[in-house]
Order: structure tokens, then C-alpha cells, then sequence
């Protein structure tokens, strides 16, 4: 009996759970639409909505200008910080499962440093590959990402061949900092493009367009799926290694495709849109505190909670001293910061008891 | 102890050999400069203040000049003593053939040995990188090269000045007054040209310094605006200085031309505008009347911003300056 009635007010949570984050998604993406340089009233907006979508008349207040902005503007821009939030916030709950250490995010493993360093690269020396034009930098910072996981990968494999989580951590942390050192050899040697590359390593989601979602959005579903497929396995995981492997997970293969799909995503952020810190570390860690630790509803339910909170966050990086933009990875880590100190301590209370 | 005392002395010894190498060098030198001086006007010794207020007096007619930022070198070169640069930074490209062969001090970061190796009489610093500069030209000045901090002219007015300023320090007051009334002349012309467009029908501009993913823009206060003002076209922004603007607030503004002048770094620029999603309406895009101009010729206080003026004027009203 008391077992039938658990499940059921589970159950009834994880309703409120969906409800909730899919609202506050909804919602910040209404209102990153709305709030901008030029006051677009929500009528207008779901007006231009039903137009793009059905071929419906527009209104005569709504004028063709506000059509433009509304989709080819902010649409996109709120789009992508959503889609960036999103891959961030799965990532990081997927690492912090997978590697079962707190402080793990997307960029532990040194994949944001390996896609940065592609991207600044192309910055410094202005290339432009002809097919592909100005879609090189994003293209080639993700195929450094990705080079970047593949060597931590092989590295910790020749390092100790059942590839330990600490082995990988620590080879992760090794390529951090000698990737940044060599970002940091560039940014020294740097002259007209400095301001380019800082603004990039800041981190921003402005004046990207539909071609950066397009680009983006073939690694996120894959990404994505491969993923939120392993919330069993990564409940077992993060039991440890040994308990998986008696649970019947074949450990290693798991581990592998985990660590690839988290990679395919953190890298292809990171290359449309700079490193943003914080949203990998905080979003998962405040689902893991309201919703409990079940991964096969956190990995969903950061996913959303981390697409509204990116929106958000560009939304305060454009508006609040508009027009100067500030980097929206200044906003994560000022919003992020607290809010992880928070948690802490609240852990730390609980535990004392 | 003894050997730290024979040491010391050694040292000494060094310090005193090289200063009397140092001084025989001077007065080797300054011989030079005297007999080459003989025929040139008696202008010298000269006294002025500078940027920072330091009072700098020049003896003679400073053979080894170094600046330290382009506009300066072009000042120089116009007022025909460009064989007299012996240093200029890594941003000089003007005139193109004579800077290139001309020694490089380094960016704003300056290499101060290699400025004290050229051995200038005179070095024309600029007020604007003061913040990052003053360490360094301390040391120069502290080796004794005069260091003269040319003002940040931000209006015509100044540039004028500032011609004049160079122009004196150097022994070339004539040839300055000369340079400044002929840039008086061709923008008295070109106020001429334009008295008769109606307030109505003054062209709507927008201009931008750089491009995305983060758009500045020429505000009131600028030399751009300023040329805004000569050929009567508006510049559709207000702020001062050089904001930072949305794409939103620049398809609301509407202009009926873009300026881009960062052409020389981005390849393609103008056509960027033309492509980019969502500015469809604006009248430019429309007319197809987006252009990049050289930012030399708009930006750096030098004798040719009268040819920026120039350029603006063709690109903003093609019926009025046809040739």
C-alpha cells in the first residue's frame, strides 16, 4: 500500500516537475523575444508568429520592420542561447553523473579550451576556408573540440588501460591549461583582432542568425538523444564503477559514448557561441535539488530548465545597460556564482543534520 | 669583501668610459647639426607646452624625429621633412613606400631601447595611448630625448592647431600655415557645394567602425560626425563618442546611407550589410547605398581628412560631387 501511494505522489511530482521547467521555458522565451531596443508587444509577436507558421494576415499595428526583427533577429538569438543553455545544463549533469564529482562540468575535460583554441585560432589569422566562408570559425572550433576529448580519451587510455574517472579528470585538467596557455601565447601576439577574440572567449550569442541554429542543431539532436537514452546507466554509474559493472552496464563501453555525446555538445556550444561558464555546473546541481537525483529525469528536466535560463541571461546581457552588450558569460557566472555558493551550503547544513 | 670592492670599481670604471664615449658622440654630432643648420632660418631655440603640460624647449631644428603614431608621421611628411623620421610605430602605413623603410618602435607598447638607439632629438608622442605610454616616455626622458605629447585633436579646429603645433617644433611654420589654409580652402568648397540642400532633404547616415557580432558606431563628437555636419547629412545616431548600438535600433533609425570603415580588415564589408537577415527594410539596403571607406582618411587627425570629407561627400551625394 504505502509503496503503491510513493509511486503515485512521485508520479505527481514529476508532472509538476515538466509543468514547471516547460513553463518557465516558454515564458523566458516570450518574453527574449518581447523585451529589447524596440518595445515589441506580445500581440505583435504571436501576430508574426501565426504569419510565419500559417500564412495569416498580419495586423496593420504590426509593421513589416517589427516582422524583420522579430524573426530575423531575435528569434534566432533567443533560439540559439536557448538551444546553448540546453546542451550546457545536459552536458554538465550528464559529467557530473558520469565522472561523480561535483565540481565537474562541461569544460573539465578541457573540450571548451581545445574549441576555443580552434576558434581563436581562425580569429588570429583571419581564415577563411572558401566552401564554407564565414562558417569556418564555428566548423573548425568544433572539430578542435572534438580532437581535443579524442587525445584526453587516448591519453588516459595508454595512461591506465581501465581508464579510472580521476585519470581522466586529471589528463582533462593537463589539456586545460596547456591549450590556454597557447590561447594565451596568441591573445599576447594579438593586434586588430584582440577585441574579436576577447568578445568571443567572453562568450555571446549576438548577431549569430539562422545558420548558426542550422549548423548547431544536427549536433544537438544527436548529442541530446544519445544522452537522455543513458539515464539508466548513468544512475548505475553513479554508484561507482564497480556497482554499474555488477548491475550488468558494460562500463567502459557506456562511459565512452557518454563522454562523446556530452563532448559533441559541449564543443559545438562552445563553437557558436564562446565559453559560458557556469550553466553546466549550477542548472544541474539545482535540479538535482529540487527534483531529486534520478537521472532519467534530470538529464530532461536540466535540459529545459538550462534552455529558459540561457534566454534569460542574454536577455539581462542586452537590455540592462543597453545598447552596450555585456558578454553573456559575465551574467552566468555573476547569476551563478551565488547561486552555487547557495547550494553548498545547503548541502553542507543538510548533512550536519 | 676585497672582491666585492674590486667589482664595484670595475663597475665604476665602465660607467666612465662609456659616459665619455657617450659625450664624445654629443658634441661629434651636434657639430654636424650646426654646420647643416647654417642656412636655415633663425627660428630656434623654441619653447612650447605640451599635452600634459610640459614645457619643452628645442635649441636647434631636430634632425632625427620619431613618432609614434600615424597621424603624426603623416603631419611630418606633409610638411615635406619625412627624411627627417628615423622611427615610427607598427600601424604607420602612410605614405606607403617612405614609412616602410623607416625603423619600427613597436605598437603602443613601445620598444623604449630601440627608440634611445635611433638617438631622436625630438619624440612626437600622442596624447590618446597616455595611459599605456607615460612609463615608457618617462625613461626617454629620463635619458634626455625630449618627448612632446601632441594633443588628441578631436575637431578640425585642433588638427589645424596641432599641424601648426608640429609645424613649429620642427622648423616648418610656413609650410604649416600652408597645409592648414589649403585644408581650409577645399572645405570651404565643399560647404559651398552643399549650402543649397534643403533641411528636408539632408541625407539620414548611419556609420560603422566595426561590425559584427558587436556593432560600434560614430556618435556627435567624433570626426566623422563632423564631417557629417560640413556636408549636411545627419548622423542618425545621438550619443556621444563611440557607442555600441543594436542591429534593432539601426532598422528602426532607418538611414538612407551606411558607412562602414572597417573595410580594410573585414573583406567585404558592405556586401555583409547588404546580406545581413532582417534589414530588408532599410532604406540603404533598399537603394543598395552601403560603401566602406578608408577609416585613415575619417579617424587619424592628419592633413588628409579633407579627402575624407571628399570621400563622404561622393558616396553621400553622388549628384552634387559627380567628379
Amino acid at each position: 500500500m504505502r509503496n503503491i501511494s510513493i509511486q503515485r505522489s512521485s508520479r505527481i511530482n514529476r508532472t509538476i516537475a515538466y509543468l514547471f521547467v516547460t513553463t518557465f521555458f516558454v515564458l523566458s522565451l516570450l518574453v527574449g523575444v518581447s523585451i529589447g531596443t524596440l518595445h515589441i508587444p506580445i500581440s505583435s509577436i504571436l501576430d508574426v508568429f501565426s504569419h510565419a507558421l500559417f500564412q495569416t494576415e498580419l495586423s496593420e499595428k504590426t509593421e513589416p520592420m517589427m516582422m524583420n526583427i522579430v524573426l530575423d533577429i531575435r528569434l534566432p538569438r533567443v533560439l540559439l542561447a536557448g538551444l546553448v543553455g540546453a546542451s550546457l545544463a545536459l552536458a554538465g549533469a550528464a559529467f557530473q553523473g558520469l565522472l561523480q564529482n561535483p565540481l565537474a562540468d562541461p569544460y573539465t575535460l578541457g573540450i571548451s579550451s581545445g574549441a576555443s583554441l580552434g576558434a581563436v585560432f581562425v580569429l588570429f589569422f583571419g581564415i577563411q576556408l572558401p566552401i564554407f566562408g564565414f562558417m569556418t570559425l564555428p566548423l573548425i572550433s568544433i572539430l578542435t573540440g572534438f580532437l581535443t576529448i579524442l587525445s584526453v580519451i587516448i591519453f588516459s587510455r595508454f595512461v591506465e588501460r581501465s581508464m579510472k574517472m580521476e585519470t581522466i579528470i586529471l589528463t582533462g585538467i593537463i589539456m586545460s591549461s596547456f591549450l590556454g596557455s597557447i590561447i594565451s601565447l596568441m591573445i599576447a601576439l594579438t593586434g586588430e583582432e584582440l577585441r574579436q577574440i576577447i568578445n568571443w572567449l567572453l562568450g555571446s550569442v549576438s548577431m549569430r542568425g539562422w545558420e548558426y541554429i542550422s549548423l548547431f542543431l544536427p549536433f544537438f539532436i544527436v548529442g541530446t538523444l544519445m544522452l537522455l537514452l543513458q539515464g539508466n546507466e548513468l544512475n548505475a554509474l553513479s554508484f561507482g564503477e564497480e556497482k554499474a559493472h555488477y548491475l550488468g552496464v558494460d562500463v567502459r563501453r557506456k562511459k565512452l559514448s557518454i563522454l562523446i555525446a556530452a563532448s559533441i555538445l559541449t564543443g559545438a556550444a562552445v563553437a557558436v557561441s564562446g565559453t559560458i561558464g557556469f550553466v553546466g555546473l549550477v542548472i544541474p546541481h539545482l535540479n538535482r535539488l529540487i527534483w531529486g537525483p534520478d537521472h532519467r529525469d534530470l538529464l530532461p528536466l536540466s535540459l529545459i530548465f538550462g534552455a529558459g535560463f540561457l534566454i534569460l541571461a542574454d536577455l539581462v546581457a542586452r537590455t540592462i545597460i543597453s545598447p552596450t552588450e555585456l558578454p553573456i558569460g559575465v551574467i552566468t557566472a555573476l547569476i551563478g556564482a551565488p547561486i552555487f555558493a547557495f547550494i553548498l551550503v545547503r548541502q553542507r547544513i543538510e548533512r550536519r543534520g | 669583501m676585497k672582491k666585492l670592492h674590486i667589482l664595484f670599481f670595475s663597475l665604476l670604471l665602465l660607467l666612465g668610459i662609456l659616459a665619455g664615449c657617450n659625450a664624445t658622440n654629443e658634441t661629434k654630432e651636434q657639430n654636424e647639426q650646426q654646420t647643416a643648420q647654417t642656412e636655415e632660418s633663425a627660428a630656434f631655440p623654441i619653447t612650447a607646452t605640451d599635452a600634459v603640460g610640459n614645457e619643452i624647449t628645442i635649441e636647434e631644428d631636430p634632425e632625427r624625429i620619431v613618432s609614434m603614431i600615424p597621424s603624426n608621421t603623416e603631419i611630418v611628411f606633409a610638411l615635406g621633412l619625412g627624411e627627417k623620421i628615423v622611427g615610427v610605430s607598427d600601424f604607420d602605413n602612410y605614405p606607403e613606400e617612405e614609412v616602410q623603410n623607416i625603423e619600427k618602435i613597436g605598437g603602443q607598447e613601445f620598444n623604449v631601447e630601440k627608440i634611445i638607439s635611433l638617438q631622436p632629438n625630438l619624440v612626437l608622442a600622442h596624447e590618446s595611448g597616455l595611459n599605456i605610454s607615460e612609463e615608457g616616455l618617462n625613461q626617454l626622458r629620463d635619458v634626455g630625448i625630449q618627448v612632446f605629447v601632441v594633443e588628441d585633436a578631436k575637431s578640425f579646429e585642433q588638427v589645424y592647431k596641432t599641424i601648426e603645433t608640429i609645424g613649429s617644433l620642427t622648423g616648418a611654420s610656413e609650410k604649416a600655415e600652408e597645409i592648414v589654409s589649403n585644408m581650409k580652402k577645399k572645405i570651404a568648397e565643399i560647404e559651398e557645394k552643399v549650402a543649397n540642400i534643403k533641411e528636408e532633404d539632408q541625407a539620414r547616415v548611419f556609420m560603422e567602425v566595426s561590425g559584427e557580432p558587436t556593432i560600434y558606431t560614430a556618435g556627435k563628437g567624433t570626426f566623422m560626425d563632423e564631417m557629417l555636419n560640413i556636408i549636411r547629412a545627419d548622423n542618425v545616431i545621438e550619443e556621444e563618442g563611440w557607442p555600441q548600438v543594436t542591429e534593432e535600433a539601426i532598422i528602426e533609425a532607418n538611414p538612407d546611407v551606411i558607412i562602414t570603415t572597417y573595410g580594410y580588415y573585414v573583406p567585404d564589408a558592405a556586401d555583409k550589410i547588404l546580406n545581413r537577415k532582417g534589414w530588408e527594410t532599410v532604406s540603404a539596403i533598399q537603394n543598395k547605398r552601403v560603401y566602406d571607406v578608408n577609416s585613415d582618411l575619417v579617424v587619424r587627425p592628419g592633413p588628409r581628412l579633407v579627402e575624407g570629407v571628399e570621400e563622404l561627400a561622393k558616396y553621400i551625394y553622388p549628384e552634387i560631387f559627380k567628379n
